[in-house]
């Protein structure tokens, strides 16, 4: 979160400490309704901030919260028409942001543990990590039913198709010419350490630009 | 009652005027549009057309601590809100007189 929404918070709260239940309920489910349709914390700390200042002027000169902004749902309404709202785009890349981060973190702690060789906190013992074909194609299931449920790309299908071929076709030329029939086959071994980085980079990069918005 | 179809159109244009004259805030605003005869316009109804029209430039808003302790937020004409209302009286000029001569010269 960035500075000019933290201040923004810490104005917004001092005034609503101010109002009485109905101009502070009103502000509430406003807020709420707002970041259901996720406007950009921004601007709904500013629209929170010029709404309470208002509620607040109005509350001293004795005038209530219904003759102020009428009614609740159409204000609300013509309000979303006006703020700048996150795209689904967004929202889909800050959730996998997380993923990322918590990915990053559990193989920091493996790959920790081997190096120092803390066995009795060592439990999965990888710092070379020996990717299985099971493992690629479980990945490759969970992330494809991320994006199908989410509808992130316009052919989610396609995507899962065009992405799982070179799989396949590495899976069976191993089972012809290699004669390796065996899910837990080893595809290719990589080091943690330069994923763990990337990872990190990747997360520390998506939070410098989610700042931002 | 002005019917509210009806006022859309125009409302953006009256505040614009109502700030030309004079820097105001909202609830400033909502009064000078009853004195005119609007009817008794919300700020709930007149504070997302202010979004809109910050957000468009042609307006310019400055917070400015009232008396009594709340902020308030002045909205005053910027050089492309000037434009925007000369346009905006034209406009509606050209569109009374069609409705007036249709209304009233015109088959009477």
């Amino acid at each position: 979160m960035n500075k000019k929404v933290r201040e923004l918070r810490k104005q917004n709260r001092e005034i609503k400490s101010k109002l009485n239940n109905e101009n502070s309920l009103f502000l509430e489910m406003m807020s709420l309704y707002l970041n259901d349709k996720k406007v950009t914390r921004y601007d709904l700390e500013k629209v929170n901030y010029d709404i309470s200042n208002t509620l607040y002027e109005a509350q001293i000169e004795g005038r209530d919260c219904k003759e102020v902004i009428g009614d609740y749902r159409l204000f609300c309404d013509t309000l979303l028409k006006e703020v700048p709202k996150l795209s689904k785009r967004w929202l889909y890349l800050k959730r996998l942001s997380w993923i990322t981060l918590c990915i990053a973190l559990s193989l920091c702690y493996a790959y920790l543990t081997t190096f120092f060789n803390l066995g009795f906190i060592n439990v999965l013992n990888v710092r070379v990590y020996h990717v299985s074909f099971l493992f690629v194609l479980l990945f490759q299931l969970i992330i494809g039913a991320l994006f199908i449920r989410k509808h992130l790309f316009n052919k989610p299908e396609l995507y899962f198709i065009v992405l799982n071929i070179p799989l396949w076709l590495y899976f069976l030329l191993h089972w012809f010419y290699l004669d390796s029939y065996n899910w837990q086959f080893i595809l290719f071994e990589i080091d943690l350490l330069p994923f763990i980085v990337i990872e990190l980079i990747l997360f520390g990069m998506f939070k410098y630009v989610d700042d931002r918005v | 009652m002005i019917p509210s179809q009806m006022l859309k159109g125009v409302l953006e244009g009256c505040i614009l005027s109502i700030i030309s004259k004079k820097e105001r805030y909202g609830y400033e605003i909502s009064q000078e549009l009853e004195k005119y005869g609007f009817g008794h316009i919300v700020e709930g109804t007149i504070y997302p057309l202010l979004l809109r029209l910050e957000k468009n430039d042609l307006v310019i808003s400055t917070y400015i601590q009232s008396d009594f302790g709340p902020k308030r937020k002045y909205y005053s004409l910027s050089e492309k809100g000037k434009i925007e209302l000369k346009l905006f009286k034209l406009n509606y000029e050209e569109m009374s007189n069609a409705v007036n001569s249709l209304i009233y010269k015109d088959g009477e």
